[in-house]
């Protein structure tokens, strides 16, 4: 048996006998308990995608649209922004998105804050992964060089025809498994929770994600391998690889966190929300002169609607002469704005934490199974602003039709209670007859291209072996200059 | 010089020697400073928006055209949560709950825009406020000085020296404590200076209870720390071998500080499940819709009856006030009792987790720690809850003035209301009114504001008799571990 095959055995035992398997399986208790704590976090939406069809009983231009962003297979993972992010907006019909103010037909929170957990944070796999994942791999591992040196075997085990950087080695190739293993059942006991329904971008998504998790073990084994080559006790190991991992782990994220928001400041939006309370104090300006702009500005909308010359009907129906219409229409446009520059500013964060994650491992990992659970910040943002622009798009179509819907109704028609309803209606099927109802489809989030995923996961997995290339290559200098042994 | 304090100086020295006063202590200050003066200037920069933002919604309130005053009470003012000074050391869960409230008629929606849905998915992997350096880092930094403090001695031999030299174990235990303090002191002196700064460069708060508050938090920082120097020191003299003292010790702060907080939150969460908020808001709107119906019927026809009484009159438009105000005016009183008991389970709920939590002590000092350091700087369930009772007041308040305006101002000139418009409250106010009665901005003005003035320190910690008992018995017990543990101790290599 050549000396290296003894040497892993040996090293085998030596774990076994320190407690290794306790380690893996406080490792396995923690990551377990995340898992479920993630799976039990999801909820379907409130409102189905089923019911983004319109009632038959009604008018065309009466149906409901809902948007709704769909639950991924591996949520179970990460809990991410799903209790922070709302991924439903309400279900509202068509002609009403054009009485509705902008803040209020987009997707709202379906839950209360969760105080305590917003605030310090979930306890789920991929936290577990994340944080006490390189704290099994150092657990076992920060001491595997300087405990034989200060033993003094390693003399001995270098007077055998191996080198000090096989030594090493072989000790990295026996924790290997221990420091992987635990991790990857991890990640396969949540893809069996959902194994029958995983597509295949699903399951390329899983298997990433378990690539990833191994390249965060292994980057974690190199910082341990390059520290015990320094020559420093194992006690001074500890505390360097303590100090690396609250640098990483605990301060460089949420330092990259702080960063984007401070840089990426504003709008916010309760500011957006203001702006809208602004114009509905009717404070935006005068709306017989956004009426004349209007008419100017789109010809193709004919002459103005007429006063009702009922007061009534007037002020709260809003048969002004289409003065309430050209008002919101201009308030709409400078809110669009607003909200546009706040979806820009949340893509322009987004970016810049895609650069700075590459500062920190732990960043990088924690960002990949965020995206890899379909609970990342990115993709609820994506949603919000499918859900806006789907909901702006009926918007104008029903907008027009508003516009001459008021054109349609005579000054004598009823308006009381039944006859308003059977009115509306009424006219609304003679515009849908005349003009066709609002044809697009009900909504469906589009979800990123695989290409534009694939290069960011491909850069992340860069992002994790390049420093452990670098780290081991620093191992093996070390080696070389022997710092090992001169210790 | 004392041999208390020589002892001290002489760890200093070691750490000195062996680079962990630079490496461990100054890194810690180092990112203790920045944070404190990051928190100081996101204070105020919070402070700062909140106070923009509620000037502006207070303008938008007085430049509303064209409306009557209950029209103006469905646009509604928003309220924002309080910015207390010291916030820049802890902000609790404040950034979990919303940026402000609503008051508007017939509608609650809860608490808006939480600044946590604000953060990227990398915020909570840690905590690097102030708060979250010297609940976390601080006891990691004390157990890396001082692991090693007889457990190293002993591996050395210098422990059977020094005692040789007359040392009494519990002098040495009081000077390593020193030593340990004096790290204390140094990091709550860097509070204690932002929190001044702090207090003083907000305007229109209480100096004195901030002040007080401060002292409170201090106080109570400093002691969670000395829990973790007599635990370090006792394991230390307890465990023979330093690495293993280490090992315990760090995974003594992986379970107590970093797993701790949130496996006690998810089962908090478990425990003491909130219900939704769809389901909130839906028990309102029901309660709303029942209430709409009954202003609408009985209640109108009583409130008419009365009126008519009262004043000798049989006809509504001989009434010396505007009755479809008056309408408004009781179901708004109904209104704000509905939207109270709709939110009561809520926050008994949070008071539950926050108990939950609270009791959490008993496995870890950290709970006890963040349950007294949100509740004096005004962050916790107890003051929130203040703060939206107060609120709730004030939206009834600020839309019975309005209705009450109506009532007083608007006068009834069109056809019978109830025969042209059915049983819609609502629509009737809109009819002829509309056109007459538009107040103008000096009404506007008239209309309360707002005022929220935070409970007495002394009552906030009478909230916390659970966290200051924790903190207390496990100070008494991590000390009395070290105090046994050091009696014991063995000298010998």
């Amino acid at each position: 048996m050549s000396v290296r095959r003894t040497l892993r055995r040996l090293e085998r035992r030596h774990l076994r006998h320190r407690g290794a398997w306790w380690f893996a399986a406080l490792f396995l208790v923690f990551g377990g308990t995340g898992l479920a704590r993630g799976v039990s976090e999801i909820r379907p939406p409130q409102s189905a995608p089923a019911t983004n069809t319109q009632a038959s009983t009604r008018a065309p231009s009466a149906a409901s649209r809902v948007a709704v962003l769909p639950l991924s297979a591996l949520q179970g993972v990460s809990i991410g922004h799903s209790r922070l992010l709302p991924a439903e907006a309400p279900a509202i019909r068509d002609y009403d998105v054009t009485r509705k103010w902008p803040t209020q037909v987009l997707p709202q929170q379906q839950g209360l804050p969760d105080l305590f957990r917003d605030a310090l944070g979930d306890f789920d796999l991929a936290h577990v992964l994340v944080w006490l994942l390189p704290l099994l791999v150092i657990g076992l591992s920060y001491d595997m060089l300087s405990r034989e040196r200060e033993q003094g075997t390693l003399a001995l085990l270098l007077s055998q025809p191996v080198t000090a950087g096989s030594v090493l080695a072989a000790k990295g190739v026996v924790r290997l498994p221990w420091v992987v293993l635990p991790p990857l059942v991890l990640c396969a006991a949540a893809v069996a929770q959902h194994a029958s329904e995983l597509t295949t971008r699903d399951w390329a998504l899983a298997v990433t994600a378990a690539v990833l998790v191994a390249a965060y073990a292994g980057f974690w084994l190199a910082v341990c391998a390059w520290v015990n080559t320094t020559g420093g006790s194992s006690t001074t190991n500890g505390l360097v690889l303590g100090l690396v991992w609250i640098a990483l782990v605990v301060v460089v994220p949420p330092a990259i966190d702080a960063s984007a928001r401070a840089r990426y400041v504003g709008p916010t939006a309760p500011e957006v929300q203001l702006q809208e309370s602004y114009w509905q104090s009717g404070a935006g300006g005068d709306q017989e002169e956004y009426l004349q702009r209007l008419l100017r500005e789109r010809p193709e909308l004919g002459p103005a609607p007429a006063v009702s010359t009922d007061p009534y009907r007037r002020s709260y129906f809003g048969e002004d002469g289409g003065l309430q219409q050209a008002y919101r229409y201009y308030a709409y446009q400078d809110l669009a704005s607003a909200m546009s520059r706040l979806a820009q500013r949340f893509v322009d964060r987004q970016q810049f934490v895609d650069r700075l994650r590459y500062l920190s491992p732990a960043a990088v990992l924690k960002e990949s199974l965020d995206e890899v659970a379909g609970t990342h910040e990115r993709r609820y943002r994506a949603f919000e602003r499918q859900a806006r622009a789907y909901l702006d798009d009926v918007r104008r179509f029903e907008w027009i039709r508003q516009f001459k819907l008021e054109t349609l109704v005579a000054p004598g028609d009823p308006w009381n209670d039944t006859g308003k309803a059977a009115l509306l209606n009424a006219v609304r099927a003679t515009l849908d007859r005349e003009h066709g109802p609002y044809k697009r489809p009900p909504f469906g989030f589009v979800e990123e291209q695989p290409g534009v995923f694939a290069i960011r996961f491909g850069a992340g997995l860069l992002g994790l072996l390049l420093p452990t290339v670098l780290l081991i290559a620093l191992a093996a200098r070390n080696v070389r200059r022997g710092a090992v042994i001169q210790a | 010089m004392s041999m208390v304090w020589r002892i001290a100086r002489k760890e200093w020295t070691e750490w000195r020697r062996d680079g962990r006063l630079v490496l461990l202590l100054g890194c810690l200050l180092a990112l203790l400073v920045a944070s404190v003066a990051g928190g100081v200037l996101a204070a105020s920069r919070v402070a700062t928006l909140k106070a923009a933002m509620a000037a502006t919604d207070h303008e938008n309130f007085v430049a509303i055209e064209g409306q009557n005053p209950h029209a103006a009470s469905h646009l509604g003012r928003v309220v924002y949560t309080p910015a207390p000074p010291l916030t820049f050391l802890d902000r609790g869960l404040l950034d979990s709950l919303g940026v402000g409230l609503r008051a508007i008629a017939h509608r609650f929606d809860g608490f808006e825009h939480a600044p946590d849905a604000d953060r990227t998915g990398l915020a909570k992997l840690g905590n690097i406020s102030a708060a979250g350096v010297v609940q976390a880092l601080a006891p990691l930094v004390l157990i890396l000085l001082l692991f090693a403090a007889f457990a190293g001695e002993r591996e050395a031999g210098t422990l059977q020296q020094v005692a040789a030299g007359g040392a009494a174990p519990l002098r040495l235990l009081a000077g390593k404590a020193l030593a340990g303090a004096g790290v204390v002191l140094a990091l709550l002196t860097v509070i204690a200076a932002g929190g001044l700064v702090a207090i003083l460069s907000t305007p229109s708060v209480s100096r004195t209870t901030q002040i007080a508050r401060l002292a409170a938090l201090l106080t109570a920082y400093g002691t969670y720390l000395f829990v973790w120097i007599a635990l370090t020191l006792a394991v230390s003299a307890r465990i023979r071998r330093s690495s293993t003292a280490l090992a315990i010790l760090v995974a003594a702060w992986i379970g107590a500080v970093g797993m701790a907080p949130k496996i006690m939150a998810a089962a908090a969460a478990t425990v003491h499940p909130l219900p939704m908020l769809t389901d909130v808001r839906g028990s309102i709107t029901r309660a709303f819709t029942e209430n709409r119906e009954l202003a609408s019927t009985t209640r109108r026809q009583r409130l008419l009856r009365e009126s008519l009484a009262r004043y000798n009159v049989t006809r509504v438009q001989d009434l010396p006030f505007y009755f479809e105000g008056l309408v408004l005016e009781a179901r708004e009183d109904i209104d704000a009792a509905l939207i109270g008991q709709a939110w009561l389970p809520v926050w008994d709920v949070y008071e539950r987790q926050a108990k939950f939590m609270t009791r959490g002590s008993a496995i870890s000092p950290l709970l006890a720690l963040q349950s007294l350091s949100m509740s004096l700087t005004e962050t916790d369930v107890w003051h929130l809850r203040r703060f939206f009772d107060g609120f709730l007041d004030y939206r009834h308040q600020f839309v019975s003035a309005l209705n009450h305006d109506l009532t007083a101002n608007a006068r009834f000139e069109g056809v019978p209301i109830p025969e042209r418009f059915g049983r819609y409250a609502d629509a009737a106010i809109v009819g002829d009114e509309w056109a007459t009665y538009t107040p103008t901005r000096e009404t506007w003005e008239r209309m309360p504001s707002f005022s929220y003035a935070p409970p007495a320190a002394v009552e906030a910690l009478q909230s916390q008799a659970t966290a200051l008992l924790g903190l207390g018995i496990t100070l008494l017990i991590t000390g009395g571990a070290a105090f046994i543990a050091v009696r014991r101790v063995e000298v010998r290599p």
